[in-house]
């Protein structure tokens, strides 16, 4: 795939050994991956960089830092359409909090339990980012 | 006093939002007075032209689009279906864009508002209108609702005055009225430069010698400059007249209409809400009134 | 009235799931006062917090808001943009929640103001319980317990917030957090009795509403607003900070070389110079005085006739943001003595 074509995905996660080894899947699969480590940063590169798709944490500086951080991109109209995934390890830290995978709620995607199964996420990004190039341009094939 | 329930019912048209104008065409302008001209005006939507509904003593915000709105009463009788007559004084920036218009010109209006005169209340007595210089503009509605529903009221006296003839409102349209016998209509004017005037020539006060009035059974509704109020409260009270029997129209600055944007209020009411048709017993229990 | 409990610990994870149900506003810390914002993190929020600098009345309310369109011929076009946004508003004080409770009396009623209203529908409120400084007389106005006016209301009992669920919103909050909420024991409703006594006592300021409104009348002509207007300056800003002023100027905006623009309406005071001005000339309250002297009036006595109570909430906002320190309690409580001075 040419260099144009390929996918930003911005990573933002306070956990560096998570990041570093998304990072390396994703890029092994032709992604080009950004890196955050906290919701301001995340925010900021978002705004500048405008990814394709944004991986978020949930529990960084602050325990709610990545939900709180959703709700400000969402409300950056460039960001307001961007799918975001949220990946956290919440179900097994936090005792009866759950949130239903399947959930619409947060103005986000999905929302992903750590720890992460990599295949079964390449393939919701896929689904997600090939949907989306498929309404651009039907003509051309990925 | 009114009670809040007195307010006016025929929303139906404007309940979704009230403060949403409906377009009407200017059918006519007649340039009556000096700075004082009549504007008729029809809705658009001819089924709302048909069925509009209003009190006497009601007022619509009329907007100019671009200059804004302006609170103006309604003059043509309720009665008279179909139009809607308004006398407007050139005084400000929405009336200055008004007189700029001509026929087949739009603009917007909403109401009506207002508590307008209590009917209800004053039908199956005698009525007497006193108005003075410009005050026969809101007083029209209620003296052609009165005449055109003759059998609600007993006795119908108009008094008029103005400076001089050619500053009379409806000038024409009164004189044609001396002459019917089931109503006394007096006009006078102060002087009269032209030499032509066949009414009276004196005071306003003075058209009191031409009448006898009963103050048990008369309702007064009296509109003009300050000075006018002052001699005609005056010579009311003298003649024995109750102050709830004594009906005033106000005017205030006005921005919604609708009692919420605060301008009008006068003590502890709001002019388009609880009047501008206020009894002299309200003028003197609400401070500021005056 | 469903009531359970919340421990206060899982705060923050509340807040979060509650974003589900609109954009989650609270009050954050800006130069050393207060004021609700779109929360950004939760480390921010404060809810600690006395007043904010603008009551709640900015979201129902705005200070500057687009009412209509016109075009030319066309007539005019209702502006409904925003209307709809789904909003939490976190942390509001009772004083506030009455407050806009008062407000619906007046952009409620026999006409229905749609874009108010519109917004009261999308907003939600969860309010939460406070502790008076000496600016507050929310007691004395009857405004530092609501009722009505909430979907969710969060009282303090140590590690828990005591939650009264107010609407079906509120319940279906309660609801989404799954298991987060737990139901309140008898030593929890003692707690919370204890408490809301303790808080009775520590009010500082206090005033008498009783027959305030007559005592208004009869003090219409006093020398008091004489100095009063004269310490004042007609900023207005009295009635910007206060929940239940509500005064709004309208007016067309003119684009230059086009047939089309908005109808706005912007906050207005009743201490401005032009409030009641009339074209031609004529100004109702010209003077100063009579302007002060009407604020306090319609506030604790116009408002009275009207809807039965006064429009004052007690929040001592007024008090705070006045340039010249003009303090609405030491105003009504001169009213009375110079009263009981004139009677001797």
């Amino acid at each position: 795939m040419s260099l144009e074509n390929k996918k930003k995905i911005l990573v933002v996660d306070d956990d560096a050994d998570f990041v570093e080894s998304i990072s390396l899947f994703l890029e092994h699969n032709d992604f080009t991956v950004l890196k955050a480590r906290d919701g301001s940063q995340g925010l900021k590169l978002a705004r500048m960089e405008k990814p394709d798709l944004i991986l978020m944490d949930v529990m960084m500086n602050e325990r709610t830092e990545g939900f709180f951080t959703v709700q400000e991109m969402r409300r950056i109209p460039e960001l307001a359409a961007t799918p975001i995934f949220i990946l956290s390890a919440l179900y097994e830290t936090q005792a009866g909090f759950r949130v239903k995978p399947q959930s619409s709620w947060l103005a986000h995607d999905e929302f992903i339990a750590k720890p992460v199964d990599m295949q079964a996420l390449l393939e919701k990004i896929r689904a997600r980012l090939g949907a989306r190039q498929a309404a651009a341009s039907p003509a051309e094939s990925a | 006093m009114l009670p809040a329930a007195d307010l006016p019912t025929y929303q139906a048209v404007f309940t979704a939002n009230p403060y949403l104008p409906q377009m009407a065409r200017i059918v006519r302008v007649y340039k009556m007075v000096k700075d004082n001209h009549l504007f008729t005006m029809r809705f658009i939507d001819s089924e709302l032209a048909q069925t509009f509904q209003c009190k006497p003593g009601q007022f619509a915000m009329v907007s100019v689009p671009g200059a804004g709105e302006a609170p103006i009463s309604i003059s043509s009788s309720p009665s008279r279906r179909g139009v809607l007559e308004f006398c407007v004084r050139r005084v400000g920036r929405v009336t200055d864009a008004l007189y700029r218009l001509r026929t087949n010109d739009l603009v917007g209006i909403r109401g009506p508002y207002g508590n307008g005169f209590p009917v209800e209340r004053i039908v199956g007595q005698d009525l007497l209108l006193v108005a003075g210089g410009l005050g026969m503009a809101p007083l029209r509605s209620l003296l052609w609702y009165a005449l055109d529903n003759r059998e609600k009221f007993n006795k119908v006296i108009l008094m008029y005055g103005a400076k001089t003839p050619a500053d009379m409102l409806f000038r024409e349209e009164l004189l044609s009225l001396v002459d019917r016998v089931d109503a006394t209509c007096l006009l006078t004017v102060d002087a009269d430069p032209s030499g032509a005037w066949k009414g009276h020539i004196a005071l306003l006060p003075a058209m009191f010698d031409h009448v006898r009035i009963d103050p048990a059974t008369t309702h007064a509704a009296v509109c003009g400059p300050p000075v006018v109020y002052k001699f005609v409260l005056k010579r009311l009270l003298q003649l024995g007249f109750s102050k709830d029997r004594i009906l005033m129209s106000l005017e205030r600055r006005m921005k919604c209409g609708v009692g919420k944007c605060g301008h009008c209020s006068v003590g502890y009411k709001y002019t388009c809400l609880h009047g501008p048709i206020f009894t002299y017993w309200d003028a003197i229990n609400l401070p500021e009134m005056v | 009235m469903k009531i359970l409990k919340l421990p206060k610990n899982k705060l923050d994870f509340f807040t979060s799931v509650v974003q589900q149900f609109g954009e989650v506003h609270a009050p954050v810390e800006q130069n050393g006062q207060f004021a609700f914002q779109p929360v950004r993190r939760w480390s921010e929020v404060r809810l600690d917090y006395n007043r904010t600098i603008l009551p709640p009345k900015k979201y129902f309310l705005p200070p500057r808001e687009t009412l209509l369109q016109y075009a030319g011929d066309a007539g005019y076009v209702p502006v409904l943009e925003g209307l709809d946004k789904k909003i939490v508003l976190f942390g509001v004080h009772a004083c506030d929640v009455y407050g806009l409770n008062l407000l619906d009396l007046v952009f409620g009623g026999a006409y229905r103001d749609p874009y108010y209203l519109a917004r009261r529908k999308n907003i939600a409120i969860i309010g939460i319980e406070c502790t008076p400084d000496e600016h507050c007389f929310c007691r004395s106005m009857r405004a530092d317990f609501v009722e009505q006016g909430f979907d969710l209301f969060f009282f303090d009992i140590g590690d828990y917030y005591f939650t009264l669920v107010g609407t079906a919103l509120g319940d279906d909050m309660v609801l989404a957090t799954g298991p987060l909420f737990e139901p309140v024991s008898h030593q929890d409703v003692e707690e919370y009795k204890r408490r809301s006594a303790r808080k009775r006592e520590a009010f500082r300021l206090h005033v008498e509403i009783r027959d305030l409104p007559e005592i208004f009348e009869m003090e219409y002509s006093s020398d008091i607003w004489q100095g009063l207007g004269e310490r004042c300056l007609s900023c207005g800003s009295c009635s910007m900070v206060c929940p239940t002023c509500y005064c709004y100027d309208v007016a067309d905006e003119v684009q230059l070389g086009s047939r089309e623009g908005p109808r706005t309406r912007t906050w207005d005071s009743c201490l401005f110079a032009t409030h009641a001005l009339v074209a031609g000339g004529e100004n109702f309250r010209k003077a100063r005085p009579s302007r002060v002297k009407f604020r306090f009036y319609h506030k604790q006595r116009g408002f009275v006739a009207e809807h039965g109570r006064p429009g004052c909430v007690g929040c001592g906002r007024c008090i705070v943001a006045c340039p010249v320190k003009i303090d609405v309690v030491e105003v009504l409580n001169q009213l009375r003595s110079v009263q009981h001075a004139a009677s001797r």
